[in-house]
């Protein structure tokens, strides 16, 4: 194997690490800037090499173009690294195949500019080392997560990305609630972790191994019913970590992050996660039907839920939030019924509009000091032009207006559904289109026009190129991304050819269904109308709309109130109970019961002897000569019984 | 010779202090510190030879009807926990030198250096009678610090249920151990394999053992003198009683308990296997319910521990291995937490988390040292905690899937109660009338350090360690892995 593909491979994955380490332990030293520029130049770096990588792998005959890396090579002679207890063998490998390209391209790259993005965002930060530490932290452990070569370096990934996800959301440590929704974050992925953890016990209990190649080839010597619970374990997994049903009410709350972040992990990257982990375990999921069925119904159901909550919600990044739950839901939903490339390519889109539509957000919240709520905003298209542009840039992609890439790619995941012979997913996949067109626009009415602006603070417009500079490139991306696929021409299905190359049913995506897309175009324009209608032209509609649907609203404003059933399903008995052991049955009970036992020892001493004196020596003493006797007592016996047997 | 060293280094050093004067602090503490440095550097040197086999030296004791003699022995069993004592005492011996009494100085520093030769006694024992011996003796530097140092009502409670509670559990050890003397007359019991006992004796003087064991580590519900000696004791002794006696229990059973009665063992793992499974549960959620920062980490320690007596009686080959690592992992983990608690509760006064937080704010670098301690107790992969419980479960989902699937639960409670401790110590806004002085010392933090990257190192690649225990496995795991109930 050439040096390019066993090297590269580590320096992009140790790149953004090194980062880490050099502005905890170089930086202090510096300028708060050198962070910043160390922070940009790892991530580029990865960035770069990945293209480098892509460019060379994709250019090996499909057969090649899937290796696995040790390094360096004399690690790869220790079979301990990472543990080895005969029969386990797990070992630090790599995995680099057109998938894991996909995810690496878009998490060093989109993830490059978010980090441009964040010099100016966070310019004000008393913690700014700290925060481009753990953002070049999160690169990494993503980084794990898509390279990894087996499940266990998968897990530890995963469990990365939650942390550094934990850290970030809960950056301002001072603010109670980013505190309380870190934690929240947190606990619900580690549900999550269990769930990986509970299928990879099944996996090592079938395959013997964790490794990616042994598993995938020996998946039919499971059987069915095997797969599925492996599968079922796997996607309570993706649940937890791409925030859908039911695991989802995290995703909302992390929006206290700085913008920056929620472009970053809760949009473009970590929460697509559980996309990846289903992708990359397909070979099991095409053997589990009925876990394959369960991810497409939970993928369908989350796309429509969020939807319908978006539709009603003000601060505008937990719109984007529930829109980005919507979204992934599409892409759980495409690997559901197998329609892997259409998934992948939504994400890609996908990353490019929704780290967009973040970044044109953050440029809003930036020049109002931090406002959020979209009822104090309006009339901003003329104060904020490059916020406008870029913000509805992204507007026309998520929504699939042609010809931006949002249009490509959803109808990529419509066109399969039908073909894959899946009419009902299809039909509330194409409902969440056409509520995620109203919301969507709702949210541009409200923020950019509207009528005069309402907010309290004057805006500032405060410039800073490395903020505008990201979201224009991005803004082209939401535009050209799409194009990848084109009647006739299909960049994503091939590239992703040699991953998918067992899977006899991938269809490509090159043959479009016209009558269909145009269809979905025409849902969009009237998600579009109804949005204008309600927000612009007939505000008393809204209002008459309002009383009527009260109840309705009162749902959707609660987010069906989930966080309530959880809080007094889970949280409320686990702490009563929990607060019980520690006050009562701890300390009363269970050491009641010790020193009631000496106590009792005593009294009975007490009777013969009179030696209550009160001293907790005392009152142990008495219990130790009753235990001692009681065990003599039995040893004697059994020892007889010895002897008597030896006799 | 070089074995004796190591164990009795400290000692030495204790003995050493007592010449000088009391009021020579500095001299003191320099002694102390090089002494327990000595002791770790030459406890080092067995990682080299571990792999060609056991360091051993026997010299003949008593002789008679009853034989003991005078054994000791580093073997891979015995090498890490070995290695883990000398770790954590050097932190911890380091960790005293705050202490606030200057003229109390001596006898401090001289009862912990006391405390580490006696567990070096305890993990290096071959010998039953030696093991018996250490296993009491470390009862009394513990009371005497407990009683003596701590300077409160509770704190000299908690001595008396220490010593009472774990004097008892001796006591039953020495029941078991004279019943099985009589029977093999030679305290040296390891030497010859299983003794055949009959099925009743084998039963009774195992469980005499298995008492002892679960009330030293402690396993629940044998565990009510743990909580106040965790919360009161002060932090250099907390510290190496949760990081390294609570050890003993399960070092016991490993190196004695499982190689003895290999039928015995299998005929009451149901009986342990539920304890176990309690332990994790019980404690998990009784640390949640704490507000005390200190007994919160004590009842993790139950939760934690209880994983590993799942590991032994699933006798799964893997989780069995995995204990060791598990064990050290632990030690480690909690020893820098309770050092951590530590420095925070000398700074803020109290040991309540609802009425402080938002150290970060001014203490970053005790945000960050924290952190890893606290991640490694949650279970974060890449971090050794990670590796042992993954170990111990991978390998007990195989003959026990229904424990291992409630243990899983506690992975969900343990994130839910570090959190809990480590936002409530750091996040939050910072309360007004807060110290000048947060920060960590630079003392404080490289004494930490060694245990936080140890941390790391075991996380990230725990078949170091798995590879240098094998004989662990050939010792005390197959002799039961391949015995039948009788």
């Amino acid at each position: 194997m050439s040096g390019t593909l066993t090297t590269v491979p580590f320096t992009i994955l140790f790149l953004p690490l090194f980062g880490t380490i050099v502005i905890a332990f170089v930086c202090p030293r510096f300028h708060r800037v050198a962070a910043a520029i160390i922070a940009n130049l790892a991530i580029f770096g990865s960035f770069l090499l990945t293209v480098i990588l892509a460019l060379t792998v994709w250019r090996l005959p499909p057969a090649a173009q899937a290796f696995t890396v040790k390094y360096p090579p004399a690690w790869a002679a220790h079979p301990q690294f990472w543990a080895h207890i005969p029969p386990l063998t797990i070992s630090f490998e790599l995995r680099i195949d057109p998938l894991a390209l996909v995810w690496m391209l878009i998490v060093t790259g989109v993830g490059f500019l978010i980090h441009l993005y964040s010099i100016g965002y966070m310019a004000e930060s008393k913690n700014y080392r700290t925060f481009f530490a753990y953002m070049n932290l999160f690169v990494f452990t993503m980084l794990v997560l898509v390279m990894a070569g087996n499940f266990l370096w998968l897990l530890v990934g995963w469990g990365g990305v939650g942390l550094a996800s934990y850290l970030l959301i809960g950056f301002d440590t001072d603010r109670p609630a980013a505190v309380a929704a870190a934690r929240k974050a947190l606990i619900l992925n580690v549900i999550g972790d269990v769930g990986i953890m509970l299928a990879l016990f099944l996996m090592y209990a079938h395959f013997g191994s964790l490794s990616y190649k042994e598993v995938f080839a020996n998946v039919t010597s499971a059987g069915p019913a095997a797969l599925n619970w492996i599968g079922i374990w796997l996607l309570l997994g993706a649940v937890a970590k791409s925030a859908q049903l039911p695991l989802q009410t995290w995703l909302p709350d992390a929006m206290e992050g700085p913008t920056p972040v929620s472009a970053l992990i809760h949009a473009a990257t970590m929460v697509t996660a559980g996309v990846y982990l289903i992708a990359r375990a397909h070979p099991i999921y095409d053997h589990a039907p009925l876990a394959a069925q369960t991810v497409a119904i939970v993928g369908c159901a989350t796309a429509l839920f969020a939807a319908t909550i978006g539709c009603v919600q003000y601060d505008i990044k937990r719109v984007l939030a529930y829109s980005t739950m919507s979204q992934i839901g599409y892409m759980v939903l495409a690997v559901g019924v197998g329609a892997y490339a259409a998934g992948t390519f939504h994400f890609v889109t996908h990353a490019f509009f929704k780290a967009l539509l973040f970044m044109a957000a953050g440029i809003v919240i930036h020049n109002l000091s931090g406002e959020q709520d979209t009822r104090k905003m309006g009339g901003l298209a003329k104060r904020m032009p490059l916020a406008f542009s870029t913000f509805l840039a992204g507007t026309l992609a998520i929504t699939g207006i042609f010809p931006f890439a949002g249009f490509f790619s959803k109808d990529a995941i419509l066109d399969q559904l039908l073909r894959l012979h899946h009419p009902a997913l299809w039909f509330f996949a194409t409902l969440t289109a056409l509520l995620t067109a109203f919301y969507m626009f709702r949210l541009v009415f409200l923020t950019f026009f509207s009528g005069a602006y309402r907010g309290e603070h004057e805006p500032h417009a405060a410039r800073s190129g490395t903020m505008a500079l990201p979201a224009v490139l991005l803004a082209v991306l939401s535009l050209v991304g799409g194009w990848l696929v084109l009647p006739g021409h299909d960049a994503v299905t091939s590239a992703l050819a040699s991953t998918f190359a067992d899977r006899s049913t991938l269809e490509s995506m090159a043959d479009f269904n016209w009558p269909l897309s145009l269809g979905t175009l025409a849902l969009a324009v009237v998600g579009f109308l109804a949005a204008y209608a309600l927000y612009e032209r007939a505000p008393q509609m809204r209002e008459r709309l309002r009383t009527t649907l009260r109840p309705v609203r009162a749902l959707l404003m609660n987010a069906y109130y989930f966080d309530t059933i959880y809080h007094w399903l889970f949280e409320v008995p686990a702490y009563t109970v929990a607060s019980d052991f520690a006050r009562y049955v701890d300390p009363e009970g269970i050491a009641g019961v010790t020193t009631g036992l000496a106590r009792t020892t005593v009294h009975l001493g007490d009777t013969m002897r009179g030696w209550e004196t009160g001293y907790l020596r005392r009152y142990g003493l008495s219990m130790l000569v009753g235990v001692v006797l009681i065990l003599a007592y039995y040893l004697y016996v059994a020892h007889q019984g010895a002897a008597l047997g030896a006799r | 010779m070089l074995i004796n060293a190591v164990i009795f280094a400290p000692l030495l050093t204790a003995v050493l202090l007592l010449f000088v004067p009391r009021t020579a602090s500095a001299a003191l503490k320099g002694i102390a510190l090089a002494g327990a440095l000595i002791t770790f550097v030459l406890s080092l040197t067995f990682l080299g030879s571990s792999q060609n086999g056991a360091a051993d030296q026997s010299v003949a004791w008593i002789s008679g009807t009853w034989l003991a003699s005078y054994h000791v022995r580093i073997d891979s069993l015995r090498l890490f926990f070995v290695l883990l004592t000398t770790l954590v005492s050097v932190a911890c011996i380091w960790a005293a030198f705050s202490y606030a009494d200057e003229a109390r100085l001596r006898g401090y520093l001289f009862l912990l250096l006391a405390f580490e030769t006696t567990l070096l006694g305890l993990f290096t024992a071959a010998d039953l009678l030696l093991f018996y011996v250490y296993w009491d003796l470390m009862l009394i530097p513990v009371f005497l610090l407990l009683v003596g140092y701590a300077h409160s009502a509770a704190a000299r409670r908690a001595a008396w249920y220490y010593l009472i509670y774990n004097g008892a559990g001796g006591l039953v050890l020495l029941l078991g151990v004279i019943a099985l003397v009589a029977h093999t007359h030679s305290f040296e019991v390891l030497a010859s394999g299983a003794p055949q006992l009959s099925g009743a004796m084998e039963w009774w003087i195992f469980l005499s053992f298995a008492l002892a064991f679960l009330i030293k580590t402690p396993a629940f519900p044998f565990h009510s003198w743990m909580p106040p000696t965790y919360t009161h004791a002060p932090t250099p002794v907390v510290a190496m009683v949760a990081g390294v006696q609570s050890k003993a229990g399960l070092f016991a059973l490993l190196a004695f308990g499982l190689p003895l009665f290999p039928h015995a063992t299998r005929a009451l793992a149901p009986i342990l296997l539920v304890l176990a499974v309690c332990s994790i549960i019980y404690g998990a959620l009784a640390a949640l319910g704490q507000r005390d920062m200190k007994t919160l980490v004590a009842f993790s320690s139950l939760s934690h521990l209880g994983l590993v007596w799942l590991a032994l009686f699933a006798f799964d080959i893997t989780s069995v291995s995995a204990s060791i690592l598990m064990l050290v992992s632990h030690g480690l983990i909690a020893a820098a937490l309770f050092l951590l608690m530590g420095f925070v509760e000398e700074r803020v006064g109290t040991r309540d988390l609802a009425v402080f937080g938002g150290l970060a704010l001014r203490a970053p670098r005790l945000q960050a040292l924290m952190l890893i301690a606290a991640m490694g107790a949650l279970g974060l992969p890449g971090l050794s905690g990670f590796a042992g419980e993954f170990l111990i479960l991978i390998g007990s989902w195989q003959t026990q899937p229904l424990y291992t699937a409630i243990a899983l639960l506690a992975v969900v409670l343990a994130t839910v109660y570090v959190l809990q401790l480590f936002q409530g110590i750091l996040h939050r806004p910072l309360r007004a009338d807060a110290q000048a002085q947060l920060e960590l010392r630079p003392r404080e933090i490289w004494l930490v350090a060694p245990l936080l990257a140890a941390i790391f190192f075991l996380g990230l690649w725990p078949g170091w360690l798995n590879d240098r225990t094998p004989m662990a496995i050939s010792n005390a795991g197959t002799t039961a892995l391949q015995a039948t109930p009788r």
